[in-house]
């Protein structure tokens, strides 16, 4: 009992903790850092492979606490995933699939649209410049290392699986 | 036939509908936060500070393997620096231990040149400084009295010089002062070489110049040179100064550089002829 608690709560752990890596170095660096959207491919990687466990709300606090790290716009991320999971949980989705490439694809164009969006807003709302250079170099970065994240989750929820049975 | 419309169907109880119910509130409040930020909310704004403000011990523990690769990527940099300044100072090494060498070798030139020269650091010449207190310039007189004598170890024949070049020799010692001969005086006979022809002369005190006596071709020497003492005497001392060469159409003597009128304080060169090494 007590191993599977600290097994259901491990994904919800390790999302804060992907959190605080990914703004450690903005909050303590005097550099502007290039990094992957940890975060976005980890919970991306977690609905995709099992959204019947993520509950809107946890969505909802994972990605408010994201964008209150994260900068000006808050509530941006928790939508998106909101509408994914949704995407995901209906029954003839579109975007879901067991073809990896698919998935791939879905992923690449949800992560496009949520940067477009989220640095659309800052540049046009609150005069954020719009660094294409790191933003992009970023987003390939990310795209580059969702097959990894996807494949380490995938893993973990087929052990998950196991131990449970 | 009763059909359930889809508003029914979506608040109907079960597991969807919860879910259902559960997403448009998560949306809801989403959109909530995202008006309240665009409107520049100070809601948002404290609620924002707060959740930084507890986060920080959590973004400094995260923050420390950064910092530990961080650390590790720059000190390897400065590894590279060391290199780059090991190789300089190894450079600069080198260098000085060669301008070591050329000094150890300037050294060793330089005594062997004194060798020479029989330069030698000499402890039987003593230098002194005096005041003049009666002015031959002022007395129409080439003599001038000095305010050191036998009480400081004058003695005749002692040389007497300011800063510009040699003004005369003791010729008579008081107990506490001491007549000066100036070179001006008719007679004083120096014993000079000339710096560039390198003509040996005697210059003979003549008012306010010095004739030159023994020598066949004074016009040998050249407008404007420099004659220096030497110790042809036997009590003076070499290289000091005494004036230059004036060449006019049917004369040439020398213009003394030196005057009494310079500076109310002199130089004494005091010889101890007990101390000098014969050999």
């Amino acid at each position: 009992m007590i191993l599977g608690f600290f097994l259901r709560i491990i994904p919800y752990f390790l999302l804060i903790l992907f959190i605080f890596f990914e703004f450690a170095p903005a909050y303590f660096s005097e550099k502007e850092i290039i990094k992957p959207y940890f975060t976005f491919m980890f919970l991306y990687a977690l609905i995709n492979n099992d959204s019947e466990r993520f509950r809107p709300f946890w969505i909802l606090l994972v990605g408010l606490f994201y964008d209150f790290l994260d900068g000006d716009v808050i509530g941006i991320t928790s939508l998106f995933f909101l509408i994914t999971l949704h995407l995901l949980k209906r029954k003839h989705s579109t975007i879901i699939s067991i073809d990896f490439r698919i998935i791939w694809t879905n992923f690449i164009l949800i992560l496009f649209a949520y940067i477009f969006v989220n640095k659309f807003v800052k540049f046009i709302l609150f005069d954020v410049s719009f660094e294409l250079k790191r933003i992009t170099l970023s987003f390939f970065i990310s795209i580059i290392l969702f097959p990894l994240f996807n494949s380490i989750v995938r893993k973990f929820k087929n052990r998950l699986s196991y131990i449970n049975e | 036939m009763g059909y359930k419309s889809s508003f029914s169907r979506g608040i109907n109880s079960g597991p969807l509908n919860r879910y259902i119910l559960e997403l448009t509130i998560c949306i809801t409040i989403s959109l909530l936060f995202v008006l309240m930020s665009l409107s520049k909310s100070e809601t948002v704004y404290n609620i924002k500070y707060l959740v930084v403000a507890a986060s920080k011990p959590g973004l400094l523990v995260a923050n420390k393997p950064f910092k530990l690769v961080s650390d590790f990527v720059q000190y390897f940099v400065g590894m590279g620096n060391y290199k780059t300044l090991n190789e300089s100072l190894k450079k600069q090494n080198d260098f000085l231990k060669k301008e070591f060498n050329k000094v150890n070798l300037l050294e060793v030139e330089n005594f062997r040149l004194k060798n020479l020269l029989k330069l030698q650091d000499v402890d039987y010449v003593q230098k002194l400084s005096a005041r003049i207190i009666i002015d031959g310039y002022r007395n129409n007189n080439n003599s001038i009295y000095i305010d050191v004598g036998e009480n400081k170890g004058l003695k005749i024949n002692d040389l007497v010089f300011n800063e510009n070049g040699l003004l005369g020799r003791v010729s008579q010692v008081g107990k506490y002062s001491s007549k000066i001969l100036t070179i001006y005086s008719s007679d004083s006979v120096l014993p000079g070489i000339s710096v560039d022809t390198k003509q040996s002369v005697f210059a003979k005190g003549d008012g306010d110049k010095l004739v030159l006596k023994h020598l066949e071709n004074k016009f040998k020497l050249k407008h404007d040179e420099l004659i220096i003492s030497t110790d042809a005497a036997g009590f003076f001392k070499e290289g000091i100064i005494i004036g230059k060469i004036v060449k006019t159409l049917n004369d040439v003597y020398i213009q003394p550089i030196a005057k009494k009128s310079d500076s109310i304080f002199v130089n004494v060169l005091i010889f101890d002829f007990k101390k000098i090494n014969l050999d």
